[in-house]
């Protein structure tokens, strides 16, 4: 339909374009005029014949006056969007009116009903229309048929595509397993979680609690995300779309237990995983960020090749920038700014490597050595980690490669040192995991490397090994949590 | 019950400037400074108010101390003269008790503009009308016209930070309630907020939730705003703020309009235009609930 419409726009114009005439195309901010005769216009871009010679401007910002012009309802760019209700009603309100206040762009945020929506982006001085944003609630899963048929320009999803796609990481969630306010229930091990999950355990009387039978909710889209927890069966489980019904269920039903995502846990309680070896992290902001809760899930900005307008080619590159962080964090989901944690903020990844090291001497030595060189130093939030059996970064890694080149180009890290740290899992000697580890945080630092080329930052290399486990190697995620290319940042005076 | 720490009180800052201003053919021709002037108990009569001729132009400028607002009314000129009198008292909880003395403007219909909102009301059978509005900034300024007169006022209301706001504007018919639903708390149940049940600031204060205010007589532009602590001991638990719109003859399949505020990542109240389809006219009398134009409230922790 939209497909239809664009062709048909397009003919329209090429048809429109065969009788030039006189134009004079001005920016928004009257910085340029440009006066000749209308060679062309293709919605996106005019090409005007000028005493200068031809020159082909941006249609979506130059305003077009004489009667050369095209009609100037057919110059308004329109981009069509879908996904999941979250995203469409919380994510993208957000950053898309922020958007349009930082460029001097008025707005109208029109509901049509309850899964549709669209803005109307005009000029604040001219209030002339120069772009139309649809969004409309997908059904989960749809999103990709739908961004391949055409049908739309954007997709947003949790969930990886695997096709000839476009997709960019612009958020971070994460799935957090949550009962209501009312359960007494504060805690849970992985396998006691498992077992509620396939409804193994189907009354809390059996962990103890009073007994009620117990209402699993899950929401629809997550499967992937689930399955890190270990062969689990959703069949008994109460499916949603729209996760903020999700944990309202879960928070007036004192017998439910819900996975949620993080950006939605709304009056519902987190419960903590622990593992059977005693590691646990919660899901937070920096957990998500670091992504060493294991549970975490990038966010996904989809779209097909075709070349977009200029104004939604602004908007994505907003989404994506640093500005954008501070709003992405304030619609509840997680941003990928980049955080620090002190070491004075990491006693209990300290206190792992200390007890894991136990009795043999030489795993202590090391695990000194290894704390005397992070000790003047800050963990930054990125960290690098890979897709399960395999040396590729995962998309939240790969994303945070362009992300930490661009702050080092900014600046963010001028007059300190930034150390690539590489741990690995536990299984196999100290010896083969130094060299696995190391060879990991070189890669990775060549790769920020050729990405930020100019700067003066110093890219300095350590690997520890195992040394410092993040997650029990007995879970299903523990290697992969643990196999990671942590980034320090120290003063440069300290390192030699 | 979720606690919430009560807002910082800090000693209140008054400042108040009364403005009284008329204009004629949209000049400002004279104005006329006024000390402040109060009547003793003894000596009632009227005040030492220098009468313009009726069709000139006056302003006075009333600096009183720092009066509780009953004192402050009491003295007011309310025998004495025609001279309209706004007062902006800071009270507790982030709010400002407006009242306005217009003994000559009985039963008149007022356009009140706070900051950029604004609203219609009515004065009573003796000229007055009050209300206790949210401070939604540091300074918070009030206008009143009316009958061809413009007051205008503003109070320094320094924990303006200490809540944070949702608010709908709208011009006409009494289309709009915002619903707000405090911690999971279901419709009518304590925590459930709206004009109905609009609550209180004391309940801010006390760190129990919010309160909602309406402005505005059904006739011209009015706003709600729902406002809500900042920050808290806990961070836990959202507020779920929705809209609710009442399908009438009048707007029945009509693109209505409004315009949309809530406070931003910034602490900011950004605008935005919204436009709502209302339902076809065989569903007048339905109330459409829109569930989507605000985000949830939460607590920052501190």
């Amino acid at each position: 339909m939209t497909h239809l419409r664009r062709l048909a726009v397009l003919f329209f114009l090429s048809a429109g374009a065969a009788v030039a005439g006189p134009v004079v195309l001005t920016a928004p901010d009257g910085g340029m005029t440009v006066e000749g005769d209308l060679i062309s216009h293709d919605g996106e871009l005019f090409r005007v014949e000028t005493a200068f010679g031809p020159l082909t401007l941006d249609a979506g910002y130059m305003r077009c006056s004489g009667p050369g012009c095209p009609d100037p309802a057919e110059l308004v760019a329109r981009s069509e969007i879908g996904g999941p209700p979250e995203m469409i009603h919380r994510l993208l309100p957000a950053l898309l009116e922020v958007f349009a206040d930082l460029n001097g762009l008025s707005y109208l945020r029109r509901f049509i009903d309850d899964t549709s929506v669209a803005w109307e982006l005009r000029q604040a001085e001219t209030d002339r229309l120069l772009a139309v944003i649809s969004a409309e609630v997908l059904e989960e899963g749809t999103a990709q048929e739908r961004l391949l048929a055409g049908e739309i320009d954007f997709g947003l999803a949790t969930g990886e595509v695997d096709t000839s796609l476009r997709q960019d990481v612009i958020a971070l969630d994460a799935l957090v397993p949550v009962v209501a306010p009312q359960n007494p229930r504060a805690m849970v091990t992985l396998n006691q979680l498992i077992a509620l999950v396939n409804g193994e355990t189907d009354d809390w009387a059996r962990l103890g609690g009073e007994a009620a039978r117990v209402a699993v909710h899950v929401p629809e889209g997550w499967d992937a995300v689930t399955r890190r927890l270990g062969p689990v069966d959703l069949s008994g489980a109460e499916r949603h779309e729209d996760v903020r019904l999700l944990a309202d269920a879960v928070a007036d039903d004192p017998a439910a237990l819900g996975l949620v995502p993080f950006s939605a846990i709304g009056n519902a309680v987190p419960l903590v995983v622990g593992g059977a070896c005693g590691l646990a992290t919660p899901a937070t902001r920096d957990t998500i960020r670091a992504e060493d809760y294991p549970l975490t899930q990038p966010v996904f900005l989809q779209r097909s090749e075709v070349l977009q307008p200029k104004i939604v080619r602004d908007f994505i590159a907003f989404a994506r920038s640093e500005a954008a962080q501070p709003v992405i964090r304030a619609t509840g989901f997680v941003d990928q700014a980049i955080g620090r944690i002190g070491f004075e903020r990491q006693g209990d990844r300290i206190a792992n490597a200390v007890l894991s090291a136990g009795d043999d001497p030489e795993s202590a030595a090391q695990v000194r050595d290894m704390i005397g060189q992070l000790l003047d130093a800050e963990r930054l939030t990125i960290t690098f980690r890979f897709r399960d059996g395999s040396s590729d970064l995962d998309p939240q890694s790969a994303s945070n490669i362009q992300r930490l080149a661009d702050a080092i180009t900014r600046g963010d890290f001028s007059g300190e040192t930034l150390m690539f740290v590489g741990f690995s899992d536990r299984s196999g000697d100290h010896d083969a995991n130094l060299r696995l580890s190391e060879r990991r945080a070189r890669s990775v630092r060549r790769a920020v490397a050729a990405r930020a080329p100019d700067s003066s930052v110093s890219l300095e290399l350590a690997a520890f090994g195992e040394l410092m486990p993040m997650a029990c190697q007995d879970t299903p995620w523990g290697p992969q949590v643990n196999r990671r290319v942590e980034v320090w940042a120290t003063p440069s005076e300290v390192t030699r | 019950m979720r606690r919430i720490l009560s807002l910082y009180r800090r000693r209140w800052r008054t400042a108040i400037v009364t403005l009284a201003l008329a204009f004629l053919s949209g000049h400002l021709m004279q104005s006329v400074l006024v000390e402040p002037s109060w009547p003793t108990g003894s000596a009632r009569g009227p005040l030492p108010t220098p009468m313009p001729p009726e069709d000139n132009v006056s302003a006075s400028l009333v600096a009183p101390p720092v009066l509780p607002t009953r004192v402050a009314e009491a003295r007011l000129p309310r025998t004495a003269s025609c001279t309209p009198v706004l007062t902006l008292d800071p009270a507790p909880a982030a709010t400002v008790r407006v009242g306005l003395a217009a003994p000559c403007h009985a039963n008149t219909r007022v356009s009140l503009l706070m900051g950029n909102l604004a609203a219609q009301v009515e004065t009573d059978a003796h000229g007055r009308w009050s209300a206790r509005l949210p401070a939604l900034r540091e300074i918070t300024d009030v206008s009143l016209s009316f009958g061809g007169r413009f007051l205008a006022a503003s109070v320094e209301t320094p924990d303006a930070a200490s809540l944070q706001h949702v608010i709908l504007a709208w011009d006409g018919a009494p289309t709009f309630h915002i619903t707000a639903f405090e911690f999971g708390a279901h419709a009518r149940e304590d925590g459930h907020v709206w004009s109905g049940a609009p609550s209180a600031p004391e309940r801010a204060l006390q760190g129990a939730g919010g309160f909602l205010t309406r402005v505005g007589d059904g006739t011209g532009p009015a706003f709600e705003i729902y406002s809500f602590p900042a920050t808290g001991a806990e961070a836990g638990g959202v507020v779920r703020v929705a809209v609710d719109a009442g399908v009438t003859e009048e707007n029945c399949g009509q693109l209505v309009r409004a315009t949309a505020f809530q406070t931003g990542y910034t602490g900011e109240l950004s605008p935005t235009d919204v436009a709502f389809s209302m339902p076809g006219c065989d569903r007048v009398g339905d109330v459409v609930r829109l569930q989507n134009l605000f985000r949830d409230m939460r607590l920052a922790s501190r």
